[in-house]
């Protein structure tokens, strides 16, 4: 690795931590180390400062976290894999895939729907299919701003489908789900973070095996295979892989646009290498900043007015495809 | 040595035949047919991207129809006849990517692997492309970045697709030139396939031309060709 | 000496014209007890009926009512509406609770949503045919309420639905309802006065108002008495946000009245004030009752946020709510607020007279 890629990794791992400080720092009250790692490791449920950390804030902050990173990465391993900038799990209509998959799934009422397991499963089902969905059509289309209008308009039409379910199902549980169109790091409780971080690590076990293939990948299919690669293997993997981070972070977030899509861009720029290794850590770590300063810019908005997720994320994201567009095209 | 015994080279059809033939280390192969004759459908079949339609591969003693893709790429490398660049990827780092059938599943770079490549820069005089970027380089800068990419591989075998068609007239002469040295150094056996055929009969040893007529790939020494006889037995 | 006799006749005058002011004054008096959203204007041919915007502070629309309509003076801005009405498609809810009150629930012919609807009088014509669901106003085709009916009472929204001008060429009214703005529960209550004389039954109207009325202030007056003001919270987490009733609302109105001490007694507006969770538990964990958290059991509430469970008044099984019949609760707690303020010191304080019943309410489990 080289020496300015080091020092920058190291630079972000610290503005990490202090970001996340902020984070969890924020609210009716200080952070107190020693009431924090109580309520973590040594709950009781009759503190209320306990109670705030262990459900309000920790999960907000490592939701932030996991999601900004998480959405990185698949956005990372799709631009990779379709050699095109633009690509990302919300603009190619992943995400919205997803929420499709956990809406229906929902509607069938069968109770394994409703646990933190049956709508994970349905979400990461959801994205994959999608994902195949978006391969199917990269075969036809050549141009990468045609492929991005295609997960466009996948997009749109799975929010429709959304919308009509919405409004004729009596289904409460639907209802419910409906909230977090808007996308939400707060959704989530303390009990089911055990189960998102158990399926992210699976997610980054696979991802060390797709070191040498997304490297070999930035030359094209064919030369990565004349370099002795199993080429056919592999991509199913990068899309199953990408999918499951999408998947994840939609089943507990709601869809969250722009940062799969941006992050993997402003790595590129700042490390200015084709390595995996360095742009999956650092895609990593700049999504997981990135969100955390986005729901830092809410939630210090909030006594003036209540911005929701996407919103920033798009005030933010916007700008930076708009600059990617015109550096490359 | 890689030679070919009733080798059928095509698609889907056969395009044309090899009945026997020796291809020694050492030499440069100029492969001269018509448009469509099967000369892209040759290297991909020697690559293992497509079968042979019949006959036996040997280099050596050993059956190319037995080894794998990995095996192969530590045997046969390939240098396509562009590379476009690509935004970030330093020269060093794609010519790191040639070592890529050695490295772990990680593909982690050993120490071994970053002296070879420096090496091959120093041999190249290529120093000064080592940390560019090399979607801002020209194309002749990227040909040979190619080529050393297919240095680093390791192989005795290196397959080249017309390697100055994008090319100007003094960087074909560099390209052919830095091959000369190659194959005489490391004992390698080159293949190209090209149109130009001045410089091929000044530069190749032998040439190999797909009869027009025939369908069968003939081997003439350079030392007794003239280009009409070449024109003639390929283009009819 | 001058200025004084100027001064004289000055007075002179002004009083004169006050005179004049209050003979007029007296023929048309129109000042309702509660309801401020709407007016009625006695005139010598006609009734006429003011619906006021409360948000832009304006009149919305002006009706005439009358039995012979042919020949009145009113003026351009004034929609003539002869009476009573044979037949009426009714979309609030609340307009359904009221018509129902004067006996005119079979009038009714139009409907939302059969699945929304309490009163058994329309679940049995709808099922004769009688009644028929009509989509949402904005998005309805005007055709397909021809032979339904000719008059449309909906939820005024601020903005005359699109396409009334289309209705009205076909000879639909729409006839904006604000009743629930009113922030008075008697001011919704007094809505029925103008359904009363859309169906000629004025005198029913009247008397029924009186006596909830009487019973209105009844309890106010025995709540007054009780010195407990036990405190409560309402609304639940919407999003990201708690959203509960404004300090100015109806909802903290008829709270306090029904004495308790409403943690958001204190906030401005008459709609809703947001609050993040962490402020709400932060403030009010130890709350002793939830009232209206839009949920009807405990399972439900926790489904939608799992965080709920630290709250006293779910520990300690103090929540109500009307979810279990949200129908009933929406058709009929506008003309009886007097059961909803009984339910609410019913809950509150329990130990008044134990054996009374909920007309509404219900302690969710």
């Amino acid at each position: 690795m080289k020496n300015p890629s080091k020092k920058i990794l190291l630079f972000l791992t610290l503005l990490l931590f202090f970001l996340a400080y902020l984070h969890v720092n924020n609210g009716s009250f200080g952070l107190d180390f020693d009431v924090f790692f109580k309520s973590i490791f040594n709950f009781d449920e009759n503190q209320q400062q306990e109670i705030i950390f262990r459900e309000i804030r920790f999960p907000r902050t490592l939701m932030a976290i996991i999601a900004g990173a998480g959405l990185s990465i698949s956005g990372l391993l799709l631009q990779t894999f379709f050699k095109n900038p633009l690509a990302g799990p919300s603009v190619l209509g992943i995400t919205s895939g997803s929420s499709l998959f956990v809406a229906i799934s929902i509607l069938t009422g069968f109770e394994f729907f409703n646990t933190d397991f049956g709508v994970t499963f349905s979400a990461l089902l959801g994205a994959f299919a999608f994902s195949l969905l978006i391969l199917f059509f990269s075969y036809f289309v050549k141009s990468a701003v045609s492929l991005l209008l295609i997960g466009m308009m996948l997009g749109s039409f799975t929010s429709a489908i959304i919308q009509i379910l919405q409004l004729t199902s009596h289904s409460n549980q639907l209802k419910v789900f409906t909230l977090w169109g808007f996308g939400s790091l707060q959704q989530t409780n303390f009990n089911q973070l055990f189960f998102i971080f158990f399926v992210f690590i699976i997610g980054l076990i696979f991802l060390t095996i797709l070191i040498k293939p997304l490297n070999l990948l930035v030359l094209g299919e064919k030369q990565a295979q004349l370099l002795g690669l199993n080429i056919s293997s592999f991509k199913i993997i990068i899309i199953a892989v990408s999918s499951l981070f999408a998947g994840l972070i939609t089943a507990y977030c709601g869809p969250i646009s722009f940062i799969g899509l941006a992050v993997p861009n402003i790595c590129k720029q700042l490390f200015k290498t084709q390595n995996h290794f360095i742009l999956i850590i650092g895609s990593a770590l700049i999504g997981a900043l990135l969100l955390l300063f986005c729901d830092l810019i809410i939630m210090y908005i909030e006594p003036i007015m209540l911005i929701p997720l996407n919103g920033i994320t798009a005030l933010i994201g916007a700008p930076i495809v708009v600059w990617i567009i015109l550096k490359k095209f | 040595m890689l030679s070919f015994k009733d080798t059928e080279i095509g698609f889907k059809e056969k395009l044309f035949t090899i009945p026997t033939l020796e291809l020694e280390n050492g030499k440069i192969y100029s492969l001269i047919g018509k448009n469509g004759s099967g000369k892209s459908t040759f290297f991909q079949s020697l690559l293992g991207l497509t079968p042979f339609l019949s006959g036996k591969i040997r280099f050596d003693n050993l059956d190319l129809s037995t080894i794998n893709q990995l095996e192969k790429a530590k045997l046969i490398a390939f240098v396509a006849s562009k590379f476009d660049g690509v935004q970030h990827l330093s020269g060093r780092d794609y010519i790191l990517m040639g070592r890529s059938p050695y490295t772990n599943f990680l593909g982690k770079h050993t120490e071994n692997d970053f002296q070879l490549v420096d090496l091959i820069i120093q041999e190249l005089k290529i120093e000064h492309l080592a940390q560019k970027d090399t979607l801002k380089m020209s194309d002749g800068e990227r040909q040979i970045l190619s080529i050393a990419k297919a240095l680093a591989q390791e192989c005795k075998i290196i397959l080249l697709d017309e390697p100055s068609a994008f090319l100007d007239y003094a960087n074909r002469i560099k390209v052919l030139t830095l091959l000369n040295s190659i194959v005489k150094e490391k004992n390698m056996c080159v293949i190209q396939s090209s149109h130009d055929l001045e410089l091929c009969l000044e530069y190749s040893s032998s040439f190999l031309v797909i009869d027009n007529k025939s369908k069968v790939l003939i081997e003439l020494e350079n030392k007794l060709l003239r280009k009409e006889k070449l024109i003639d037995l390929a283009f009819d | 000496m001058r200025i004084l006799l100027y001064l004289f006749c000055f007075v002179i005058f002004v009083s004169c014209k006050n005179e004049n002011f209050k003979s007029k004054d007296l023929k048309f008096s129109f000042l309702n007890k509660y309801a401020k959203n709407i007016r009625f204007i006695k005139r010598p041919t006609y009734t006429e009926v003011q619906i006021l915007n409360p948000d832009k502070n304006s009149i919305e629309k002006k009706y005439a009512l009358a039995k012979d309509i042919s020949n009145l003076k009113i003026k351009i801005d004034v929609i003539p509406i002869q009476i009573p009405l044979k037949s009426i498609i009714a979309l609030s809810g609340t307009d359904i609770g009221m018509l129902q009150k004067i006996s005119c629930a079979d009038k009714i012919t139009g409907i939302l949503n059969i699945d929304y609807i309490n009163n058994s009088t329309i679940k049995r014509n709808f099922s004769k045919n009688k009644v028929k669901e009509v989509q949402d106003l904005g998005q309805i085709n005007p055709e397909s309420l021809l032979g339904v009916s000719s008059t449309i009472t909906y939820s005024g929204f601020g903005n005359p639905p699109s396409n009334e001008e289309k209705l009205a060429k076909i000879g639909i009214l729409c006839i904006p309802n604000y009743d629930w703005k009113e922030i008075h529960p008697m001011g919704k209550a007094e809505w029925i006065k103008f359904y009363g004389l859309l169906f000629d039954k004025e005198e029913q109207a009247n008397t029924y108002f009186s006596k909830i009325e009487k019973e209105y202030l009844k309890l106010i007056k025995l709540a007054k008495k009780i010195k407990e003001k036990p405190s409560l919270i309402s609304g639940s987490m919407i999003g990201d946000s708690w959203y509960m009733p404004a300090g100015e609302s109806f909802n903290a109105e008829l709270f306090e009245k029904a004495s308790s001490n409403y943690v958001s007694k204190n906030s401005k507006g008459t709609g809703s004030t947001a609050y993040s969770f962490e402020n709400v538990l932060k403030d009010f964990q130890h709350t002793e009752f939830w009232i209206n958290p839009g949920f009807k059991s405990k399972k439900e509430l926790l489904q939608a946020n799992s965080k709920y469970q630290f709250f006293d008044a779910f520990k300690e099984d103090k929540i109500y709510c009307y979810s279990h019949d949200m129908n009933h609760f929406w058709e009929m707690s506008a003309i009886e607020p007097q059961k909803v303020l009984s339910d609410l010191i019913q809950i509150l304080h329990p130990n008044l007279n134990p054996k009374k019943k909920l007309y509404f309410y219900k302690r969710i489990n």
